[in-house]
């Protein structure tokens, strides 16, 4: 593996500024590797060179001249398939989008090109960042870097394992109820959840609208705070984002946690959760506490109810911004069909895997005349109940701090027949999705077999900075975020 | 969640809620999504133990007071690609088939 691929984020920036080496040099370089090593990883969907170099050929320039130079400019980055990119091939890794290629771009998209980002490629996720597991992507599973007989997590899985195997220096994902976070945790990287609304989605394909959040995928802490400071920020174009001044993310890093309390969720800690997490995660306790940090328990009761309320909230909301796909206007659209309505349904029955069917089903289910109120309404009423118990609990802590996931990265195919067994693995992700409150995954062990555990911080709103300084302390007391297999 | 949980036939449901949402199963594939979504829908009545009398239902979890803009006519710049993407299409004009009965 090529040395260059072993840099971080903040590390390829400073190089890159410093003229140790050019954009064009490193993109090659980026490319040869994404050529030579992703086939056994998948994580790949598309890989845009030519696009590539153009934009690493004109970073270069900007670079030389010294002229409105961010600390994105001139490297080269892979992002979820689920971004809005202009002239590059989008597909949510769905047969219904099909061969699309937006004729725009999203606004996180058009911040990391204003940045002077380059643009390598796009990642394999699960069908419309509906899994866990990443195996229900059109383009088929991404393996785990750390051990390819396992699932990298989902739906973020091709961003997740793109950073823990060195192909991009850092990376974004989204999370509706854990699609950052879980996956971060399974490759030994680092997630965050920003707060819902911090982050515009304008331009991100929609599965969920009142939960989805874009956030940042690297293997440190630093890499993370420079992603978030590069993508945060109101925008008109996005009713949900909140009109919030964005802090200097790499300014909080001051690693002094001196004072701040950190609270146990007791709940967290329950039958089902793999013995070596629990030891990794109160493991990761104690080094706060050494680091002058506060510990104490605290109760979210609620917590066994949030995987099924989040089961009805999200397919019913992913049942109706996926009626958009109808075969009309893009995407997918099936041959010699004499109806509309024809086509709407063959359309569609072509085009959407398995479990984004199913998902429909149950969302039109629970939001169907004589169930809504049984249903929908009341898992609305156990969000609150949700949403109270966090407020309550970080009244009287700074931050939780909870396991990112109950066990290490499961087998490929163990668990993607059985809904039930799949959706509880996102147990400890989805409560702070529900919440609408940032959640940072980061690595903090690595089990008997080499798989990677990680724990999670879960923060007050906007309170992202925070959580990054407390995940920076724990980064600069141990060394669980170099351990991560960079030639995967 | 109603009362009596045998009254539910799911798979009646499931192939009412397909029909909804434009969508057709083949046999095979409809006894898989059957057995799933009977099991998804049975896991939801973990939920009737939970007191929700008087809570407020939640549909956002922060909430956003609506930012109103003036309402203007702005080009997008992207007209032609947008109809670019229909899939079938007739120089400017997206096709669908026909939904209007009579002579043409």
């Amino acid at each position: 593996m090529n040395e260059l691929c072993k840099k971080g984020l903040a590390e390829t920036s400073r190089l890159l500024r410093e003229g140790e080496f050019k954009s064009i040099e490193l993109t090659e370089v980026y490319l040869r590797e994404i050529e030579s090593r992703d086939p056994a990883i998948n994580a790949f969907v598309t890989v845009c060179a030519d696009e590539a170099m153009a934009a690493a050929r004109a970073a270069d320039k900007r670079l030389a001249e010294g002229i409105d130079i961010a600390p994105l400019t001139g490297v080269p980055l892979a992002i979820k398939d689920i971004f809005v990119t202009e002239g590059v091939r989008t597909t949510c890794c769905s047969k219904i989008l099909g061969d699309y290629v937006p004729p725009f771009d999203g606004t996180v998209a058009s911040k990391l090109k204003a940045q002077g980002a380059v643009l390598t490629g796009k990642l394999n996720m699960d069908e419309f960042a509906m899994g866990s597991s990443n195996e229900y992507s059109a383009f088929g599973p991404v393996k785990n870097p750390w051990d390819k007989e396992r699932t990298p997590g989902g739906s973020s899985g091709g961003s997740a394992a793109a950073a823990a195997a060195g192909l991009t220096p850092a990376t974004l994902g989204t999370d509706t109820g854990g699609s950052i976070r879980q996956p971060a945790a399974f490759c030994g990287v680092v997630g965050l959840k920003p707060t819902y609304g911090r982050v515009s989605r304008y331009g991100i394909i929609a599965f969920a609208s009142s939960l989805d959040q874009v956030g940042p995928i690297a293997r440190d802490v630093t890499d993370c705070a420079i992603m978030l400071g590069a993508i945060a920020g109101h925008d008109p174009r996005d009713a949900t984002s909140i009109p919030a001044p964005v802090p200097d993310y790499l300014e909080a890093l001051t690693g002094d946690i001196k004072g701040r309390t950190i609270g146990i969720p007791e709940e967290y800690f329950v039958e089902g959760i793999d013995p070596e997490v629990e030891a990794a995660v109160r493991g990761a306790a104690k080094v706060l506490e050494r680091l002058g940090a506060k510990v104490k328990e605290v109760s979210l009761p609620h917590t066994k109810y949030a995987v099924a309320c989040y089961y009805i909230v999200a397919p019913a909301e992913a049942s109706a911004n996926l009626a958009r796909y109808d075969g009309i206007r893009y995407g997918h659209r099936a041959k010699g069909a004499a109806e509309l309505d024809e086509l709407f349904r063959r359309s569609r029955t072509e085009g959407f895997g398995p479990e984004v069917a199913l998902r429909i089903v149950v969302g039109t289910y629970v939001l169907s005349s004589g169930y809504y109120d049984a249903y929908y309404l009341k898992a609305q009423r156990v969000r609150t109940l949700i949403r109270d118990d966090f407020l309550d609990a970080l009244g009287g802590c700074d931050a939780i701090l909870a396991p990112a996931t109950p066990t290490p990265p499961f087998a490929l195919g163990e668990k993607a027949d059985d809904p039930i067994k799949m959706y509880l693995n996102d147990i400890f992700t989805i409560p702070a999705s529900l919440a609408g409150l940032p959640g940072l995954a980061m690595p903090c062990g690595v089990t008997k077999s080499g798989l990677p555990v990680g724990m999670q911080l879960i923060g007050r709103p906007l309170d992202e900075a925070g959580l990054l300084n407390i995940g920076h302390a724990y980064e600069r007391a141990t060394e669980w975020h170099k351990k991560v297999p960079l030639d995967g | 969640m109603p009362k009596d949980k045998r009254k539910i036939d799911i798979g009646a449901a499931v192939q009412r809620m397909a029909k909804l949402a434009r969508l057709g199963f083949d046999e095979g594939s409809l006894a898989a999504i059957e057995r799933k979504a009977k099991s998804v829908i049975g896991y939801f009545d973990e939920l009737r133990e939970v007191d929700t009398d008087g809570i407020e239902p939640t549909s956002h979890a922060v909430f956003v007071e609506t930012e109103l803009r003036s309402d203007e006519v702005k080009p997008s710049g992207i007209e032609g690609g947008l109809i670019d993407e229909a899939p079938a299409k007739d120089g400017p004009y997206v096709q669908v088939p026909r939904v209007i009965e009579g002579e043409g």
